[in-house]
């Protein structure tokens, strides 16, 4: 029924939102990363790096292919335009537009975060309104993916909520890593995490999220990186494994963009536009 | 159970062939618009619906939409903007009928720094509520008799329904929120939302009645017309009509106050009674009765209101209207089925998410009606409408990607009579859905849904988007 398909665009548009996140978060570094090679930074100094590299404080847009698979290895994609802008005080806005599959098409989410208040609005345009809806609990996993807000919020809440330790570096397809061991300091799904970070550009390349009973569950991974115009390393797949209900998520970033985004594309007006 | 005629496997060919064809347009479609910025897209579905009261297969549908749609702007245009066209058409081999090909919107998108400007025709969809919606005042919904309780428990699908008008709309957008000013230019009216069977036996009942009233045999009271018929207004002066809608957003509060000035989607009826003479004696011998219908205008204010608590979407959204008075109705020498009585309709709901993933989703909705019953607007029982109160709810599980279970269903809080249907759908592919459903209304006969038990129906579809 179509009622229950606009519920699932929304969640659909929530995911892909947040998942937003993630791919500007590792894909675009604001500010050149600097070539720290001491070999003794701390663990908490390697977040500090995590953090400047990963959270995006400017403003732009990507095109990108969601594709989720499930356990028989059955995929479906979604191709999403994205925009993203930070303010100085810190507000955060994103919109998100579906550019296939045919049944979601022009599908737009708009989110507007400032402070600990987060705003949604989906426009459908078969529908042809806007409709608020109401953000998820952040350990809540996405419908049809394997991110949870948690994992995919940045480098900030790995420091946030993890106590840092770091183990023995290690060389990870070719490239000399830090590895960090989190454990969570409150509640969490996760008994702890493992982090491999790339030496030269401060990039997660890898992230294995444990159990309880420290088996892994999940395992996220920045693959197929290169080397922008600008110099930059950026990755152009991520993908996040479930190993324990062997669904995975992938991210394929089909084009990006640093250039600031016009403020105007954060509105209701803009959602209307077809 | 029926079985094929030939003229309906032309039919099915036909369609296969219109099917087809919308594939084709959307493959050259979509190589065109790589070059022009064009996009071409649709839907093709099918349903076959099985009467689980024994009466064979009730519809065999096939239907299908395709849209065009493509930025306006280069050298030749002033304003950027866009276009957008969509056909509809639709085919049921059981009983043969259907519109091959229906314009369904077309409209242009002109985009100023003051506001944006929509022209043709289009559907304006205002409100906050899901399903109905009673400050979308312009769109009339198709008529609910026809979809029956299903429909208005469909929810969002019966919204998706709205008919197309042509107008021209403007929206301005202060720095406080939005302003929406609409003028219609033909409305959509929606005439008798009766069946044609029903509305000769509704007037034969009123025959009877006035009989017994007045003291004569039944054969002496005659019906001058079998049903009711409204002539809709003819300049375009008296076509128009107006809306107008005040937005703005604060904090998790959307908010939105609107108005409206036009026509009721259906007409007023009522009959009227003249004595029957006989010329040369000037005695009584008989009375006429004659079905009258006329359309009238209405004027409507509404308020819509939503936000986000916490996992909570909330919603509410009311309306009151003032119809033009009709004397008729309330003449006391007629019967009438309609009043002059202003009335309002408000809806308030709520839905969130729960588990991973949004595994499980649940709406629920309460909608008033002091105009009486959702599905007829008309007051065939004499006596005072009485106000109806619903509750519609919806239960939607994903237990797997593919794999979709959900239950919607509406009752009536007055007379217990509900409409249930579950559903299941299976996503065959990125593109194809299939999906088994049920329509189960209950209840008395006499009640909103328990006339419906015509309808108790299996329902077997299919539906390929592009």
């Amino acid at each position: 029924m179509v009622r229950c398909e606009t519920r699932q665009v929304a969640s659909r548009g929530i995911v892909a939102c947040v998942l937003l996140a993630a791919v500007l978060a590792v894909a675009w570094a604001p500010v050149a990363p600097e070539r720290v090679r001491a070999a003794d930074l701390t663990a908490e100094q390697i977040l500090d790096k995590l953090e400047g590299t990963t959270m995006l404080t400017g403003s732009g847009s990507a095109t990108i292919e969601l594709v989720t698979e499930n356990k028989r290895g059955q995929q479906r994609s979604n191709k999403l335009r994205v925009f993203r802008s930070k303010a100085a005080d810190g507000t955060e806005k994103q919109l998100l537009e579906y550019l296939s599959p045919a049944d979601v098409a022009g599908t737009k989410l708009l989110s507007i975060t400032g402070g600990q208040e987060t705003q949604i609005w989906l426009f459908m345009p078969a529908l042809g309104r806007e409709r608020r809806i109401a953000g998820a609990e952040t350990r809540t996993k996405f419908m049809g993916t394997d991110f949870t807000y948690e994992e995919i919020s940045g480098g900030s809440a790995y420091k946030d909520d993890y106590k840092a330790e770091r183990l023995k570096d290690e060389d990870l397809d070719g490239r000399n890593c830090y590895v960090l061991r989190l454990t969570p300091t409150g509640e969490s799904d996760y008994g702890f995490v493992k982090m491999w970070v790339w030496r030269d550009e401060f990039i997660p390349l890898k992230i294995e999220f444990y159990n309880r009973d420290g088996k892994v569950r999940k395992v996220l991974s920045n693959l197929d990186l290169k080397k922008s115009s600008k110099g930059k390393w950026e990755p152009s797949t991520i993908v996040m494994s479930d190993v324990v209900a062997g669904t995975k998520t992938i991210i394929k970033i089909l084009e990006m963009s640093g250039e600031p985004v016009p403020d105007e594309y954060f509105t209701v007006r803009y959602l209307r536009r077809r | 159970m029926r079985r094929y005629t030939k003229a309906g496997w032309v039919s099915i060919g036909s369609l296969v062939f219109l099917a087809v064809l919308a594939l084709c347009g959307a493959w050259t479609g979509t190589a065109w618009g790589e070059e022009s910025g064009a996009e071409v897209s649709g839907e093709v579905q099918h349903d076959l619906v099985i009467s689980l009261n024994g009466d064979g297969v009730v519809a065999n549908m096939a239907s299908y939409r395709l849209s065009l749609s493509g930025e306006l702007g280069g050298a030749g245009w002033a304003v950027p903007g866009s276009a957008y066209i969509s056909v509809k058409g639709e085919y049921d081999l059981q009983p043969e009928s259907g519109k091959l090909v229906d314009l369904d919107e077309a409209y242009v998108d002109l985009y100023f720094s003051c506001a944006d400007l929509r022209l043709g025709q289009q559907v304006i969809s205002w409100g906050t509520a899901y399903g109905l919606n009673p400050t979308s005042y312009v769109n009339p919904m198709p008529n609910p008799a026809s979809s029956g309780g299903a429909g208005v428990a469909g929810g969002v699908a019966l919204e998706l329904a709205r008919l197309p008008v042509p107008a021209m709309s403007a929206t301005i957008y202060p720095s406080w929120g939005d302003v929406g000013l609409v003028a219609v230019l033909n409305p959509r009216l929606q005439g008798v939302p009766v069946p044609g069977d029903a509305q000769a036996e509704i007037l034969r009942g009123v025959a009877y009645q006035i009989a017994q009233r007045q003291g004569l045999p039944p054969d002496l009271v005659t019906v001058s017309a079998e049903r009711f018929s409204a002539e809709p207004p003819e300049s375009l002066s008296d076509r128009l009509e107006y809306a107008a809608r005040v937005g703005t957003r604060m904090g998790n509060w959307d908010l939105y106050l609107s108005g409206f000035r036009g026509w009721d989607d259906h007409p007023v009826l009522w009959v009227s009674m003249a004595p029957v003479t006989d010329p040369v004696t000037g005695y009584l011998t008989g009375v006429r009765v004659d079905p009258n219908a006329a359309y009238r205008k209405v004027t409507k204010a509404g308020l819509a209101a939503s936000c986000a608590w916490g996992p909570y979407t909330l919603w509410g959204e009311g309306s009151y209207a003032w119809p033009d008075k009709v004397p008729e109705l309330d003449d006391p020498n007629n019967i009438a089925f309609s009043s002059n009585e202003p009335h309002w309709q408000a809806v308030l709901g709520g839905d969130r998410t729960f588990g991973d993933a949004g595994d499980v989703y649940l709406m629920a909705e309460y909608i008033y009606n002091s105009n009486g019953s959702l599905l007829v607007p008309y007051q065939f029982v004499p006596g005072k409408s009485e106000a109806r109160h619903y509750v519609v709810g919806m239960a939607r599980w994903q237990p797997a990607q593919d794999h979709q279970l959900e239950v919607s269903g509406i009752y009536c809080m007055n007379d217990g009579s509900y409409v249930a249907m579950p559903r299941y759908t299976y996503q065959l592919s990125q593109s194809t859905s299939l999906w088994f459903g049920l329509a189960l209304p209950g209840g008395d006969e006499e009640t909103d849904f328990g006339g419906l038990s015509d309808a108790r129906s299996a329902t077997l579809g299919v539906k390929l988007a592009f």
